[in-house]
Protein backbone atom coordinates (compact mmCIF):
# COMPACT_ATOMS: atom_id res chain seq x y z
CA UNK A 1 0.00 0.00 0.00
CA UNK A 2 2.40 3.00 1.17
CA UNK A 3 4.90 1.08 -1.77
CA UNK A 4 2.21 2.03 -4.50
CA UNK A 5 1.52 5.33 -2.77
CA UNK A 6 5.75 6.37 -3.16
CA UNK A 7 5.50 4.95 -6.94
CA UNK A 8 2.84 7.28 -7.84
CA UNK A 9 4.68 10.24 -6.39
CA UNK A 10 7.53 9.34 -8.31
CA UNK A 11 6.17 9.03 -11.63
CA UNK A 12 4.40 11.98 -11.07
CA UNK A 13 7.56 13.72 -9.75
CA UNK A 14 9.45 12.21 -13.09
CA UNK A 15 6.65 12.72 -15.27
CA UNK A 16 6.54 16.83 -14.43
CA UNK A 17 10.31 16.93 -14.46
CA UNK A 18 10.08 15.18 -18.10
CA UNK A 19 7.56 17.47 -19.47
CA UNK A 20 9.28 20.30 -18.12
CA UNK A 21 12.67 19.49 -19.77
CA UNK A 22 10.12 18.75 -23.13
CA UNK A 23 8.83 21.69 -23.13
CA UNK A 24 11.87 23.82 -23.19
CA UNK A 25 13.22 21.54 -25.86
CA UNK A 26 10.45 22.30 -27.92
CA UNK A 27 10.99 25.96 -27.65
CA UNK A 28 14.42 25.18 -28.80
CA UNK A 29 13.04 23.63 -31.73
CA UNK A 30 10.52 26.33 -32.36
CA UNK A 31 13.82 29.17 -32.26
CA UNK A 32 16.19 26.53 -34.56
CA UNK A 33 13.08 25.73 -37.07
CA UNK A 34 12.47 29.29 -37.10
CA UNK A 35 16.06 30.21 -37.88
CA UNK A 36 16.30 27.28 -40.67
CA UNK A 37 13.40 29.11 -42.09
CA UNK A 38 14.98 32.22 -42.45
CA UNK A 39 17.77 30.63 -43.80
CA UNK A 40 20.05 31.50 -40.37
CA UNK A 41 22.27 28.42 -38.18
CA UNK A 42 19.98 28.95 -35.41
CA UNK A 43 20.75 28.41 -31.47
CA UNK A 44 21.24 24.65 -30.58
CA UNK A 45 18.11 22.64 -29.34
CA UNK A 46 19.27 23.18 -25.48
CA UNK A 47 19.32 27.01 -25.57
CA UNK A 48 16.00 27.73 -24.03
CA UNK A 49 17.27 25.91 -20.48
CA UNK A 50 20.71 27.78 -20.93
CA UNK A 51 18.25 30.89 -21.12
CA UNK A 52 16.57 29.22 -18.11
CA UNK A 53 19.81 28.82 -16.22
CA UNK A 54 20.94 32.35 -16.67
CA UNK A 55 17.95 33.87 -15.76
CA UNK A 56 17.66 31.90 -12.11
CA UNK A 57 20.99 33.53 -12.00
CA UNK A 58 20.17 36.93 -12.06
CA UNK A 59 20.58 39.11 -8.99
CA UNK A 60 16.74 40.03 -8.38
CA UNK A 61 16.81 43.65 -7.02
CA UNK A 62 12.97 44.15 -6.42
CA UNK A 63 9.40 42.87 -7.10
CA UNK A 64 6.51 44.42 -6.90
CA UNK A 65 4.20 43.17 -4.76
CA UNK A 66 2.87 39.77 -3.80
CA UNK A 67 0.28 39.54 -6.69
CA UNK A 68 3.14 40.40 -8.93
CA UNK A 69 5.16 37.45 -7.53
CA UNK A 70 2.05 35.08 -7.68
CA UNK A 71 1.18 35.80 -11.50
CA UNK A 72 4.15 33.61 -12.72
CA UNK A 73 3.69 30.97 -9.83
CA UNK A 74 0.06 30.58 -10.86
CA UNK A 75 1.21 30.42 -14.79
CA UNK A 76 3.65 27.42 -13.94
CA UNK A 77 1.49 25.68 -11.70
CA UNK A 78 -1.43 25.70 -14.18
CA UNK A 79 0.56 24.45 -16.85
CA UNK A 80 1.51 20.98 -14.17
CA UNK A 81 -2.10 20.73 -13.19
CA UNK A 82 -2.82 20.64 -17.03
CA UNK A 83 0.03 18.59 -17.46
CA UNK A 84 -1.12 15.61 -14.78
CA UNK A 85 -4.33 15.17 -16.20
CA UNK A 86 -3.19 13.51 -20.31
CA UNK A 87 -2.98 10.04 -20.11
CA UNK A 88 0.59 9.93 -21.30
CA UNK A 89 2.14 6.51 -22.05
CA UNK A 90 -0.27 4.34 -20.27
CA UNK A 91 0.46 6.57 -17.11
CA UNK A 92 -3.11 8.23 -15.68
CA UNK A 93 -1.83 10.37 -12.88
CA UNK A 94 -4.94 12.58 -12.09
CA UNK A 95 -7.51 11.07 -14.81
CA UNK A 96 -11.20 11.10 -14.00
CA UNK A 97 -14.41 10.81 -16.16
CA UNK A 98 -14.65 14.75 -17.78
CA UNK A 99 -11.10 15.75 -17.17
CA UNK A 100 -11.13 16.64 -21.09
CA UNK A 101 -12.84 19.92 -20.10
CA UNK A 102 -10.75 20.27 -16.48
CA UNK A 103 -8.12 20.50 -19.04
CA UNK A 104 -9.84 23.08 -21.27
CA UNK A 105 -9.84 25.71 -19.24
CA UNK A 106 -6.50 24.81 -17.06
CA UNK A 107 -4.78 25.05 -20.27
CA UNK A 108 -5.70 29.03 -19.97
CA UNK A 109 -4.37 29.56 -16.73
CA UNK A 110 -0.81 30.83 -17.60
CA UNK A 111 -2.18 33.41 -19.88
CA UNK A 112 -4.55 34.27 -16.89
CA UNK A 113 -1.93 34.07 -14.28
CA UNK A 114 0.43 36.17 -16.45
CA UNK A 115 -2.26 39.11 -16.73
CA UNK A 116 -2.50 38.57 -13.02
CA UNK A 117 1.12 39.47 -12.26
CA UNK A 118 1.43 42.12 -14.93
CA UNK A 119 -1.88 43.86 -13.89
CA UNK A 120 -0.27 44.34 -10.65
CA UNK A 121 3.05 45.84 -12.33
CA UNK A 122 1.53 49.24 -12.88
CA UNK A 123 3.53 49.51 -16.14
CA UNK A 124 1.22 51.11 -19.23
CA UNK A 125 2.93 48.51 -21.94
CA UNK A 126 1.43 45.35 -19.45
CA UNK A 127 -2.24 47.16 -19.03
CA UNK A 128 -2.22 47.31 -22.68
CA UNK A 129 -1.06 43.84 -23.28
CA UNK A 130 -3.55 42.75 -20.35
CA UNK A 131 -6.49 44.51 -22.24
CA UNK A 132 -5.71 43.16 -25.33
CA UNK A 133 -5.06 39.32 -24.08
CA UNK A 134 -8.41 38.99 -22.11
CA UNK A 135 -9.94 40.41 -25.82
CA UNK A 136 -8.16 37.66 -27.88
CA UNK A 137 -9.47 34.93 -24.66
CA UNK A 138 -13.26 36.48 -25.01
CA UNK A 139 -12.95 36.17 -28.86
CA UNK A 140 -11.41 32.48 -28.72
CA UNK A 141 -14.19 30.94 -26.17
CA UNK A 142 -16.76 30.61 -28.03
CA UNK A 143 -15.79 28.30 -31.55
CA UNK A 144 -13.56 26.82 -28.31
CA UNK A 145 -16.61 25.46 -26.46
CA UNK A 146 -18.31 24.88 -29.15
CA UNK A 147 -15.62 22.84 -31.03
CA UNK A 148 -15.34 20.84 -27.32
CA UNK A 149 -18.78 19.88 -27.25
CA UNK A 150 -18.71 18.83 -31.07
CA UNK A 151 -16.09 16.21 -29.49
CA UNK A 152 -17.91 15.53 -27.07
CA UNK A 153 -20.62 14.50 -29.11
CA UNK A 154 -18.94 12.89 -31.25
CA UNK A 155 -17.55 9.84 -28.63
CA UNK A 156 -19.99 10.71 -26.12
CA UNK A 157 -17.62 11.31 -23.55
CA UNK A 158 -15.89 13.98 -21.96
CA UNK A 159 -12.79 11.37 -20.11
CA UNK A 160 -9.57 11.60 -22.41
CA UNK A 161 -8.96 7.64 -21.42
CA UNK A 162 -12.32 6.50 -22.81
CA UNK A 163 -11.64 9.42 -26.17
CA UNK A 164 -8.22 7.18 -26.81
CA UNK A 165 -9.68 3.78 -26.47
CA UNK A 166 -12.46 4.76 -29.07
CA UNK A 167 -10.02 5.75 -31.24
CA UNK A 168 -7.83 2.41 -31.62
CA UNK A 169 -8.46 -0.15 -34.41
CA UNK A 170 -7.90 1.69 -37.67
CA UNK A 171 -6.43 5.24 -38.79
CA UNK A 172 -10.00 6.12 -40.00
CA UNK A 173 -10.57 6.09 -36.13
CA UNK A 174 -8.77 8.84 -35.40
CA UNK A 175 -11.10 11.69 -34.29
CA UNK A 176 -9.21 13.82 -37.34
CA UNK A 177 -11.01 12.28 -39.94
CA UNK A 178 -14.62 11.59 -37.85
CA UNK A 179 -14.80 15.47 -37.37
CA UNK A 180 -12.28 17.49 -39.26
CA UNK A 181 -14.42 20.62 -38.48
CA UNK A 182 -13.37 20.51 -34.88
CA UNK A 183 -9.92 19.39 -35.47
CA UNK A 184 -9.36 22.44 -37.72
CA UNK A 185 -10.83 24.56 -35.12
CA UNK A 186 -9.06 23.44 -32.26
CA UNK A 187 -5.63 23.78 -34.29
CA UNK A 188 -6.93 27.57 -34.66
CA UNK A 189 -7.49 27.82 -30.82
CA UNK A 190 -4.24 26.39 -29.83
CA UNK A 191 -2.58 29.30 -31.78
CA UNK A 192 -4.46 32.08 -30.14
CA UNK A 193 -4.20 30.12 -26.33
CA UNK A 194 -0.28 29.80 -26.91
CA UNK A 195 0.35 33.24 -27.95
CA UNK A 196 1.85 32.40 -31.49
CA UNK A 197 1.72 34.57 -34.35
CA UNK A 198 -1.07 35.53 -35.86
CA UNK A 199 -2.39 35.65 -32.31
CA UNK A 200 0.53 36.93 -30.17
CA UNK A 201 -1.23 40.61 -30.47
CA UNK A 202 -0.95 40.89 -26.16
CA UNK A 203 2.45 40.37 -26.74
CA UNK A 204 3.51 42.03 -29.53
CA UNK A 205 7.21 42.80 -29.26
CA UNK A 206 7.38 45.21 -31.60
CA UNK A 207 4.63 47.93 -30.88
CA UNK A 208 4.27 47.37 -26.87
CA UNK A 209 7.52 45.39 -25.64
CA UNK A 210 6.06 42.08 -24.69
CA UNK A 211 3.43 43.31 -23.38
CA UNK A 212 2.40 41.54 -19.79
CA UNK A 213 5.87 40.21 -19.84
CA UNK A 214 7.42 43.83 -20.02
CA UNK A 215 8.33 44.29 -16.27
CA UNK A 216 8.83 40.51 -15.80
CA UNK A 217 13.25 39.52 -15.47
CA UNK A 218 14.95 37.36 -13.84
CA UNK A 219 13.48 34.62 -11.87
CA UNK A 220 10.16 35.51 -12.47
CA UNK A 221 10.64 35.52 -16.38
CA UNK A 222 12.44 31.67 -15.91
CA UNK A 223 9.12 30.27 -14.45
CA UNK A 224 7.22 32.07 -17.17
CA UNK A 225 9.38 30.66 -19.77
CA UNK A 226 9.19 27.15 -18.20
CA UNK A 227 5.32 27.57 -18.45
CA UNK A 228 4.91 28.49 -21.68
CA UNK A 229 7.06 25.90 -23.02
CA UNK A 230 4.94 23.73 -20.54
CA UNK A 231 1.77 24.94 -22.71
CA UNK A 232 3.23 23.78 -25.88
CA UNK A 233 3.65 20.48 -25.12
CA UNK A 234 0.35 19.76 -23.22
CA UNK A 235 -1.32 21.64 -26.20
CA UNK A 236 0.82 19.09 -28.52
CA UNK A 237 0.00 16.22 -26.65
CA UNK A 238 -3.58 17.04 -25.91
CA UNK A 239 -4.34 17.30 -29.88
CA UNK A 240 -2.83 14.12 -30.43
CA UNK A 241 -4.78 12.24 -27.84
CA UNK A 242 -8.35 13.89 -29.17
CA UNK A 243 -7.29 13.61 -32.81
CA UNK A 244 -4.34 11.66 -33.24
CA UNK A 245 -5.10 8.50 -31.66
CA UNK A 246 -3.82 8.72 -28.74
CA UNK A 247 0.16 8.47 -27.06
CA UNK A 248 0.11 5.42 -25.51
CA UNK A 249 4.10 4.39 -26.17
CA UNK A 250 7.22 7.00 -26.23
CA UNK A 251 7.51 6.88 -29.99
CA UNK A 252 4.40 7.99 -30.97
CA UNK A 253 4.50 10.58 -28.23
CA UNK A 254 7.40 11.89 -29.91
CA UNK A 255 6.20 11.81 -33.20
CA UNK A 256 2.74 12.82 -32.72
CA UNK A 257 3.61 15.76 -30.48
CA UNK A 258 6.60 17.11 -32.54
CA UNK A 259 4.36 16.85 -35.79
CA UNK A 260 1.89 19.52 -34.13
CA UNK A 261 4.27 21.66 -32.80
CA UNK A 262 6.26 21.99 -36.48
CA UNK A 263 2.78 23.13 -38.01
CA UNK A 264 2.15 25.43 -35.31
CA UNK A 265 6.11 26.44 -35.99
CA UNK A 266 5.11 26.87 -39.82
CA UNK A 267 2.40 28.43 -39.73
CA UNK A 268 3.97 30.59 -36.89
CA UNK A 269 6.71 31.67 -39.28
CA UNK A 270 4.44 32.74 -42.62
CA UNK A 271 1.64 34.84 -41.04
CA UNK A 272 2.25 38.31 -40.19
CA UNK A 273 0.76 39.28 -36.92
CA UNK A 274 -3.14 40.80 -36.61
CA UNK A 275 -4.91 43.60 -35.23
CA UNK A 276 -6.82 43.24 -32.53
CA UNK A 277 -10.12 43.97 -34.13
CA UNK A 278 -9.19 41.28 -36.88
CA UNK A 279 -8.42 38.65 -34.89
CA UNK A 280 -11.39 39.09 -33.17
CA UNK A 281 -13.83 39.10 -35.98
CA UNK A 282 -11.69 36.34 -37.51
CA UNK A 283 -12.12 33.89 -34.27
CA UNK A 284 -16.24 34.79 -34.06
CA UNK A 285 -16.74 34.28 -37.43
CA UNK A 286 -14.68 31.36 -39.12
CA UNK A 287 -13.73 29.37 -36.54
CA UNK A 288 -17.31 29.35 -34.86
CA UNK A 289 -19.29 28.49 -38.53
CA UNK A 290 -16.80 25.31 -38.55
CA UNK A 291 -17.21 24.40 -35.02
CA UNK A 292 -20.93 24.56 -35.45
CA UNK A 293 -20.35 22.64 -38.38
CA UNK A 294 -18.49 20.15 -36.53
CA UNK A 295 -21.95 20.19 -34.26
CA UNK A 296 -23.90 19.72 -36.32
CA UNK A 297 -22.13 16.48 -37.85
CA UNK A 298 -21.41 15.09 -34.42
CA UNK A 299 -25.01 15.18 -33.64
CA UNK A 300 -26.62 14.56 -36.77
CA UNK A 301 -24.41 11.08 -37.99
CA UNK A 302 -23.31 11.14 -33.96
CA UNK A 303 -20.27 8.15 -33.27
CA UNK A 304 -21.04 5.99 -36.17
CA UNK A 305 -18.60 6.56 -39.09
CA UNK B 1 22.08 50.43 -3.35
CA UNK B 2 23.51 47.48 -1.41
CA UNK B 3 26.69 44.98 -2.75
CA UNK B 4 25.17 41.85 -4.22
CA UNK B 5 26.89 38.81 -3.88
CA UNK B 6 26.78 36.95 -7.73
CA UNK B 7 27.14 33.25 -7.29
CA UNK B 8 29.61 31.63 -9.77
CA UNK B 9 30.04 28.18 -10.59
CA UNK B 10 31.25 26.69 -14.31
CA UNK B 11 27.95 26.00 -15.69
CA UNK B 12 26.41 29.38 -14.46
CA UNK B 13 29.13 31.44 -16.29
CA UNK B 14 28.57 28.98 -19.31
CA UNK B 15 24.80 29.59 -19.37
CA UNK B 16 25.57 33.62 -18.73
CA UNK B 17 27.90 33.49 -21.62
CA UNK B 18 25.99 31.45 -23.95
CA UNK B 19 22.52 33.95 -23.74
CA UNK B 20 22.89 36.74 -23.69
CA UNK B 21 20.12 39.19 -24.27
CA UNK B 22 20.93 42.52 -26.14
CA UNK B 23 18.05 45.55 -25.05
CA UNK B 24 16.32 47.19 -28.21
CA UNK B 25 18.31 50.75 -27.70
CA UNK B 26 20.20 52.39 -30.40
CA UNK B 27 21.81 55.59 -30.02
CA UNK B 28 23.76 58.05 -33.23
CA UNK B 29 23.91 55.75 -36.73
CA UNK B 30 25.40 52.48 -35.40
CA UNK B 31 22.09 50.62 -35.10
CA UNK B 32 22.09 50.19 -38.90
CA UNK B 33 24.67 47.51 -38.48
CA UNK B 34 22.79 45.30 -36.22
CA UNK B 35 19.95 43.70 -38.97
CA UNK B 36 23.02 42.51 -40.83
CA UNK B 37 24.50 41.18 -37.58
CA UNK B 38 21.32 39.42 -36.67
CA UNK B 39 20.01 38.14 -40.00
CA UNK B 40 21.19 35.40 -42.46
CA UNK B 41 24.19 36.32 -43.00
CA UNK B 42 26.10 36.95 -39.77
CA UNK B 43 23.31 35.08 -37.32
CA UNK B 44 24.21 36.23 -33.97
CA UNK B 45 21.32 34.20 -32.52
CA UNK B 46 23.61 30.38 -32.80
CA UNK B 47 25.57 32.07 -30.00
CA UNK B 48 21.96 32.44 -28.02
CA UNK B 49 21.95 36.39 -28.46
CA UNK B 50 18.85 37.84 -29.42
CA UNK B 51 17.35 41.43 -28.74
CA UNK B 52 14.61 41.58 -26.50
CA UNK B 53 12.41 44.95 -26.09
CA UNK B 54 12.40 44.76 -22.67
CA UNK B 55 15.06 46.17 -20.49
CA UNK B 56 13.99 43.90 -17.15
CA UNK B 57 14.81 40.79 -19.47
CA UNK B 58 18.10 42.00 -20.95
CA UNK B 59 21.85 41.59 -19.95
CA UNK B 60 23.83 43.43 -22.54
CA UNK B 61 23.30 47.18 -23.31
CA UNK B 62 24.59 48.35 -26.91
CA UNK B 63 25.77 51.77 -27.19
CA UNK B 64 25.80 52.36 -31.03
CA UNK B 65 27.33 55.93 -31.89
CA UNK B 66 27.71 59.24 -30.53
CA UNK B 67 26.41 60.16 -26.94
CA UNK B 68 24.77 63.87 -26.47
CA UNK B 69 24.03 64.67 -22.88
CA UNK B 70 20.15 64.33 -23.46
CA UNK B 71 20.80 60.81 -24.81
CA UNK B 72 23.58 59.79 -21.93
CA UNK B 73 20.51 60.18 -19.17
CA UNK B 74 18.35 57.84 -20.73
CA UNK B 75 21.23 55.50 -21.19
CA UNK B 76 21.89 55.42 -17.38
CA UNK B 77 18.15 54.99 -16.60
CA UNK B 78 17.91 52.13 -18.86
CA UNK B 79 21.42 50.99 -17.27
CA UNK B 80 19.89 51.18 -14.08
CA UNK B 81 17.00 49.79 -15.15
CA UNK B 82 18.83 46.11 -16.58
CA UNK B 83 18.76 43.43 -13.90
CA UNK B 84 22.61 42.39 -11.91
CA UNK B 85 24.74 40.94 -13.88
CA UNK B 86 24.78 43.59 -16.96
CA UNK B 87 27.19 44.60 -19.65
CA UNK B 88 27.86 47.33 -22.13
CA UNK B 89 29.76 47.19 -25.15
CA UNK B 90 30.29 51.00 -26.92
CA UNK B 91 30.49 50.15 -30.37
CA UNK B 92 32.22 52.58 -32.88
CA UNK B 93 35.19 55.49 -32.23
CA UNK B 94 32.04 57.97 -31.05
CA UNK B 95 31.63 56.70 -27.62
CA UNK B 96 35.69 56.48 -27.32
CA UNK B 97 36.56 59.71 -27.99
CA UNK B 98 33.59 61.22 -29.91
CA UNK B 99 35.10 60.62 -33.26
CA UNK B 100 34.14 62.93 -35.67
CA UNK B 101 32.62 65.03 -33.18
CA UNK B 102 35.66 66.20 -31.26
CA UNK B 103 35.02 69.40 -31.30
CA UNK B 104 31.55 69.01 -30.76
CA UNK B 105 30.19 71.21 -27.88
CA UNK B 106 27.24 68.71 -27.39
CA UNK B 107 28.87 65.16 -27.36
CA UNK B 108 30.26 63.41 -24.52
CA UNK B 109 34.17 62.65 -25.41
CA UNK B 110 34.42 60.07 -22.44
CA UNK B 111 32.00 57.53 -21.67
CA UNK B 112 33.61 55.73 -19.33
CA UNK B 113 33.38 58.58 -16.62
CA UNK B 114 29.60 58.31 -16.32
CA UNK B 115 28.97 54.22 -17.21
CA UNK B 116 30.91 51.44 -16.93
CA UNK B 117 31.89 49.77 -20.29
CA UNK B 118 33.00 46.37 -21.15
CA UNK B 119 34.09 45.82 -24.27
CA UNK B 120 35.06 48.77 -27.02
CA UNK B 121 34.88 48.26 -30.25
CA UNK B 122 37.13 50.69 -32.49
CA UNK B 123 35.58 51.99 -35.95
CA UNK B 124 33.37 54.27 -37.96
CA UNK B 125 31.38 52.25 -38.78
CA UNK B 126 32.75 48.71 -37.20
CA UNK B 127 31.36 45.88 -39.79
CA UNK B 128 28.93 42.68 -38.24
CA UNK B 129 32.74 40.83 -38.65
CA UNK B 130 34.02 43.57 -35.91
CA UNK B 131 30.64 43.52 -33.66
CA UNK B 132 30.53 39.39 -33.90
CA UNK B 133 34.52 39.66 -32.90
CA UNK B 134 33.77 42.08 -30.02
CA UNK B 135 30.67 39.93 -28.81
CA UNK B 136 32.39 36.56 -28.78
CA UNK B 137 34.90 38.24 -26.86
CA UNK B 138 32.39 39.36 -24.01
CA UNK B 139 31.16 36.07 -24.03
CA UNK B 140 34.68 34.60 -23.14
CA UNK B 141 34.82 37.26 -20.50
CA UNK B 142 31.12 36.34 -18.76
CA UNK B 143 32.44 32.58 -19.08
CA UNK B 144 35.75 33.82 -17.24
CA UNK B 145 34.21 35.79 -14.96
CA UNK B 146 35.76 38.85 -16.04
CA UNK B 147 33.20 40.77 -17.34
CA UNK B 148 32.73 43.11 -14.12
CA UNK B 149 31.38 46.19 -15.43
CA UNK B 150 28.28 45.85 -13.14
CA UNK B 151 30.30 45.68 -10.16
CA UNK B 152 32.65 48.63 -10.90
CA UNK B 153 29.52 50.88 -11.15
CA UNK B 154 27.84 49.03 -7.68
CA UNK B 155 31.73 49.94 -5.96
CA UNK B 156 32.56 53.29 -7.62
CA UNK B 157 28.70 55.00 -7.29
CA UNK B 158 29.74 57.71 -5.80
CA UNK B 159 32.24 58.55 -8.35
CA UNK B 160 29.89 58.00 -11.74
CA UNK B 161 27.52 59.65 -9.53
CA UNK B 162 29.53 62.60 -8.84
CA UNK B 163 30.32 62.76 -12.80
CA UNK B 164 26.31 62.63 -13.90
CA UNK B 165 26.13 65.31 -11.49
CA UNK B 166 28.75 67.83 -12.87
CA UNK B 167 27.57 66.66 -16.56
CA UNK B 168 23.27 66.89 -15.89
CA UNK B 169 23.08 69.37 -13.32
CA UNK B 170 22.12 68.16 -9.54
CA UNK B 171 18.64 66.51 -9.30
CA UNK B 172 18.21 65.50 -12.75
CA UNK B 173 17.25 62.07 -11.35
CA UNK B 174 14.32 63.37 -9.98
CA UNK B 175 13.45 66.14 -12.81
CA UNK B 176 13.52 62.68 -15.34
CA UNK B 177 11.10 60.80 -13.04
CA UNK B 178 8.93 64.28 -13.22
CA UNK B 179 8.68 64.03 -16.84
CA UNK B 180 7.71 60.55 -16.53
CA UNK B 181 5.01 60.69 -13.95
CA UNK B 182 2.41 61.26 -16.45
CA UNK B 183 2.32 57.51 -17.86
CA UNK B 184 3.46 55.94 -14.16
CA UNK B 185 -0.22 54.85 -12.72
CA UNK B 186 0.32 52.78 -9.53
Amino acid sequence: MALDVIVEILATVGMVFLLLILGLIFMGIARKVSARIHRRIGPPLYQPILDVIKLWSKIDPSSHGLTFDLGSLIALGGAITAALLLPIMGLKLLSFSGDFIVLMYLMELPALGIMLGAAASGNPFSAVGVYRGLILITGAQLPYALAVMAVAAEYKTLSLTEIVALQQGSILNWGLFRNPFAALVIAIIGLALLDVQPFDIPSAPAEISMGPMVEYGGKHLALMLTAHGLEFVVFATMYSIVFLGGVSDPISFIVKTVFVALLAIFIMNVYPRWRIEQAFSYLWKYPTALALLGLVKAVMLGGAM
Amino acid sequence: MGFQVLETSKLLNYARARSLWIVTFCTGCGGVELPPTATARFDFERFGIISTPSIRQADLLLITGYVTPKTLKRIIIVYEMMRNPKYIIAHGSCPINAGIYWDSYNTVKKLDLYIPVDVWIAGCMPRPEAILRALVKLMRMVKEGKALGWKRYLENFEFYRKNQDRLFGKDWRKREIEKLRFYIHD
